[in-house]
C-alpha cells in the first residue's frame, strides 16, 4: 500500500487508493458473507420469503375455496367460492367442509356460516348484489364503464416479490448501520482504523458500496429464483436498469442512514431495537399486506417507513404508475443524500473518537 | 446434607435468574414484552379488516334513491357532487388518479325523476334505459372492486329488496380475529423462549466456560440444565401472562383457553427444551446456530398457520406445516374455541419430536458436556 503524506490528501480513484479503497469494500463485503447471522438475514431469510409467500400467492397455491354454493341463476363470484350441483340439505350443509355454504333460490338466500370466527359481512351482501343482478330480466339501469389507463397491472406474486426484495433492502442496510457502528465499534474496528493513514470518506464509501452490492448480488438471486419456481419474470429492461441501480443504492442508503441513527441514539440496545423496527416495518409498511386494510390512524404510520416508498419506487420500474418520474427521482436522490451524510458523518465522528480515546 | 445441595443450588438458581434474566434487558423485552406488542401489532391490522376497507365513491349529480341504495351498505362511502360540477370531469379524473377516491359515477341531470319513469314505462315499447357513466382503474384492487359493488347496486336498484337474505350462524359460539391470533402469538412467544432464550443462554454458558468449570466440580451438569431451562420457563409464564391480561382487554375469552394453554404451554416447553438440546448436540458454534434459530423460528411462525386458518394455506406449505411440531400445540390451543384447522392427533408429531430428541441427547451428553471444545 503506498504512503500518504495526509490522511486527508488522498484522491479516492487514484492509483494504489483506488486499490485499498475496492480492499475495503471486499473486506465489508467478506463480512457480510462470513457472518452467518447477517448471510442468513440479507441472502436466506429473503429467499424463504421467497418461497413460502410465493407458494401462498403462486400459480401452484391457488386460494382454497371456503365457500360453497348452490344458486337457481348463474351468478358471478369469486375464486373462493365451490359450486354445488345440488341443493343440499341441512345434514349436507352441516357435513360439507366449507367454513360458509350459500344456498339461493327463488331471491331468497339462505346463508349457514359454520366457522365460527366473525366471517366479513360484506362478502354476503356483496353476494346479494351479484344474486339480485343475475335476476334483474330487464335493467332499468345501462352502466357504461369508462376504464382509465394508468399503466399496466401487476400481479399478486409479483407485488408479493418485489415486497420481499424491498425487504431485504431494509435487512442488509438495517444490519450493517447497526453492525458497523454499534457492534463493531464496542470490539475496536474504528480503533484499529484510526491508526492508518485512512481518511473518514474513503471509509463510509468502502462501507455503503459493500451493502450496495450485496444488495444487488440478493435481489439478483430473488429475482433469478422467482423465474425458476414460479415463472415470474422480474428481469429489468436493460432502458431501466439505470433506475433498477438507483433504487437499490438509494434504499440501501437510506436504511444503512436508519441503523446508523439507531446505533447513535441507543448504542447498546441498538441490535435489539433494529430487530423490533424490522418486525414493525414488515408488517406496517404495505410490502406485504395492502395498506388499503390498515385503520386509516395507521395508514399514516406507512408513510415513515422507508420500504413503502422502495417498494412504490420498485413498482414503478416495471411500469406501474405509482409515482411520476420526477418524484421517483427525488425520493431516490434524498434517500442517497441522507444515507450519504449519515454515514460520513458517523465514520467521522467514531474515527476522531477512536482516534482522542 | 441434602440441605446443603440444596443451598447451594439455590445459589446457582439465583445466580443464573439474575445473570440470564433480570440483569438482560434484551430478554426481558424480547421474551417477556415483545409477544404483547406483536399481539397488538396484529390485531391492529387484522382485527377490524372489514370495518377498514371501505370504498370510496365519488358521484357528480343529485339522487334520493341512490343515497338510500348505498346507505344500506357498510362498504361503500359516498360523496354526492352538484351536477354542475360536471364541467370539471377532468379535474374528478385526476383524482380518481391520485386515489382521492375509487370510483366516479356520473349520472345523468334529474337521475330520480328519469329513473322512475324508466320504472314506469319497463314493460312498454316505450322504455328505455338510464345511462349511468361509471371510470374506474381496472389496474387497482380497490377501484375494481368499487366498480364491482357500485355496478351491482345500479343493476339491483328496482330489485334488490325483493332478495331476501338470512344468515343462520352453525357454530354456537362467534368469535373475533383476535380469538383466532391469540394462540398463535403464544406459539410465536414459546419459540422465542426456547430458541432465542434457552439456546442463547445455553451457548453463553458455553462461551464464558461454565460448564467447563462445573464439570470438575461436584455440582451435577444435568441440574444447570434444568435451572436454565426454569430460569426461561419463569420468562415464558410472565410474557404469556402480560399477553393474556392484555389479550382479555380486547375482548379474548382467555378463561375459555386456559386450561389448555397451560397444558399446551407445557407440552411445546419440553418438545422445545430437548428439541433445542438435540440440535446442540450437533451443533455448538454460535453463527450455526443462530442461523438455526431464525430458520426454525421464520419457518414455524409463519408457514405454522399461527396468523392464518392452516387449512386456507396452499397444499405446498400446509405439508411443511404438518413436519413442524409447533403447528400441532397452537392449533390444539384452538380447538377449545372450535377454531382448529387439523382434526385429530395433536400431540403424534410433537411426541415424534420428543423421543428422537431425549434419544439424540441421552447418546450424545457425553459429547454435549464437553461440546465447548
Amino acid at each position: 500500500m503506498g504512503t500518504l503524506e495526509s490522511p486527508y490528501e488522498c484522491v479516492i480513484f487514484g492509483g494504489e487508493t483506488l486499490k485499498s479503497t475496492l480492499r475495503l469494500v471486499l473486506s465489508f463485503l467478506l463480512i457480510n458473507f462470513r457472518d452467518r447471522f447477517v448471510f442468513f438475514m440479507n441472502i436466506i431469510l429473503p429467499v424463504i420469503f421467497l418461497i413460502l409467500f410465493g407458494s401462498i400467492f403462486g400459480k401452484g397455491g391457488a386460494q382454497k375455496p371456503t365457500t360453497a354454493l348452490y344458486s337457481d341463476v348463474n351468478v358471478k363470484v369469486g375464486a373462493n367460492f365451490v359450486r354445488l350441483a345440488n341443493v343440499p340439505s341441512k345434514d349436507e350443509v352441516k357435513n360439507l367442509k366449507y367454513d360458509v355454504v350459500i344456498v339461493a333460490i327463488n331471491n331468497r338466500i339462505d346463508v349457514y356460516v359454520k366457522s365460527p370466527i366473525d366471517l366479513a359481512q360484506g362478502e354476503f351482501e356483496f353476494f346479494r348484489l351479484a344474486y339480485a343482478s343475475a335476476k334483474s330480466e330487464k335493467k332499468v339501469v345501462e352502466v357504461r364503464e369508462h376504464k382509465l389507463n394508468i399503466g399496466h397491472s401487476i400481479s399478486e406474486l409479483k407485488y408479493t416479490i418485489l415486497g420481499v426484495i424491498t425487504i431485504s433492502f431494509l435487512s442488509i442496510g438495517l444490519n450493517a448501520g447497526v453492525r458497523i457502528y454499534s457492534d463493531y465499534v464496542r470490539y475496536g474496528l474504528f480503533k484499529r482504523f484510526s491508526v492508518t493513514p485512512i481518511d473518514p470518506l474513503r471509509l463510509a464509501l468502502g462501507v455503503g458500496s459493500a451493502q450496495v452490492i450485496t444488495g444487488l448480488l440478493s435481489s439478483a438471486l430473488n429475482v433469478l429464483l422467482s423465474l425458476i419456481l414460479f415463472g415470474e419474470n422480474l428481469f429489468v429492461p436493460l432502458n431501466t436498469l439505470w433506475a433498477y441501480l438507483l433504487v437499490v443504492i438509494a434504499a440501501i442508503m437510506i436504511n444503512l442512514a436508519l441503523g446508523i441513527l439507531l446505533s447513535l441514539l441507543f448504542k447498546k440496545a441498538a441490535p435489539s431495537l433494529s430487530q423490533l423496527v424490522f418486525t414493525i416495518f414488515i408488517f406496517f409498511s404495505g410490502v406485504y399486506f395492502p395498506v388499503s386494510i390498515l385503520p386509516s390512524y395507521l395508514r399514516v404510520v406507512t408513510y415513515l417507513t422507508p420500504p413503502r416508498y422502495v417498494h412504490l419506487l420498485l413498482q414503478k420500474i416495471y411500469g406501474i404508475e405509482t409515482v411520476n418520474w420526477s418524484h421517483f427521482l427525488l425520493i431516490c436522490i434524498a434517500f442517497i443524500s441522507f444515507g450519504a451524510m449519515m454515514t460520513g458523518l458517523a465514520t467521522r465522528k467514531f474515527l476522531q473518537m477512536s482516534d482522542t480515546a | 446434607m441434602p440441605k446443603v445441595w440444596f443451598g447451594r443450588d439455590l445459589v446457582v438458581l439465583d445466580g443464573l435468574y439474575k445473570q440470564l434474566f433480570l440483569r438482560s434487558k434484551e430478554a426481558i423485552f424480547w421474551l417477556v414484552v415483545f409477544p404483547t406488542i406483536l399481539f397488538l401489532i396484529l390485531t391492529s391490522i387484522f382485527g377490524n379488516v372489514e370495518q377498514n376497507v371501505t370504498v370510496k365513491v365519488a358521484i357528480i349529480g343529485e339522487s334520493e334513491i341512490l343515497e338510500r341504495a348505498f346507505s344500506g351498505i357498510q362498504q361503500i362511502s359516498p360523496k354526492f357532487f352538484p351536477y354542475s360540477k360536471k364541467e370539471k370531469i377532468k379535474e374528478y379524473l385526476k383524482a380518481l388518479e391520485r386515489e382521492t377516491f375509487d370510483v366516479l359515477v356520473v349520472l345523468p341531470e334529474g337521475f330520480d325523476a328519469i329513473y322512475s319513469r324508466a320504472l314506469l314505462l319497463r314493460r312498454t315499447k316505450f322504455f328505455k334505459p338510464v345511462t349511468v357513466e361509471v371510470h374506474y382503474i381496472p389496474v387497482r384492487d380497490g377501484s375494481k372492486l368499487a366498480f364491482e359493488m357500485v355496478r351491482g347496486i345500479l343493476d339491483t336498484l328496482d330489485v334488490q329488496d325483493r332478495v331476501e337474505m338470512v344468515i343462520h350462524n352453525l357454530s354456537t359460539r362467534r368469535v373475533d380475529y383476535n380469538n383466532f391470533i391469540f394462540p398463535g402469538v403464544v406459539g410465536m412467544a414459546w419459540l422465542s423462549v426456547y430458541l432465542f432464550g434457552f439456546m442463547n443462554d445455553m451457548l453463553w454458558l458455553n462461551r464464558r466456560k461454565m460448564i467447563k468449570r462445573l464439570s470438575v466440580s461436584p455440582f451435577n451438569l444435568l441440574k444447570i440444565y434444568l435451572f436454565v431451562a426454569i430460569v426461561n420457563l419463569t420468562s415464558l409464564v410472565l410474557g404469556i401472562s402480560i399477553l393474556t391480561f392484555v389479550a382479555w382487554l380486547k375482548g379474548v375469552d382467555v378463561v375459555s383457553y386456559l386450561p389448555s394453554l397451560i397444558f399446551n404451554s407445557l407440552i411445546s416447553a419440553l418438545v422445545l427444551t430437548f428439541l433445542t438440546l438435540a440440535v446442540l448436540v450437533f451443533e455448538n458454534r454460535s453463527s450455526a446456530i443462530v442461523a438455526f434459530e431464525q430458520i426454525f423460528f421464520q419457518v414455524q411462525m409463519f408457514a405454522g398457520g399461527f396468523y392464518f386458518p392452516l387449512k386456507q394455506i396452499p397444499s405446498f406449505v400446509q405439508v411443511v406445516a404438518r413436519f413442524l411440531p409447533i403447528t400441532y400445540t397452537v392449533d390444539s390451543v384452538r380447538k377449545v374455541m372450535g377454531l382448529n384447522s387439523i382434526a385429530n392427533n395433536h400431540y403424534l408429531v410433537p411426541l415424534v419430536y420428543l423421543l428422537i430428541s431425549i434419544s439424540v441427547v441421552i447418546t450424545g451428553m457425553k459429547k454435549f458436556h464437553k461440546f465447548e471444545g
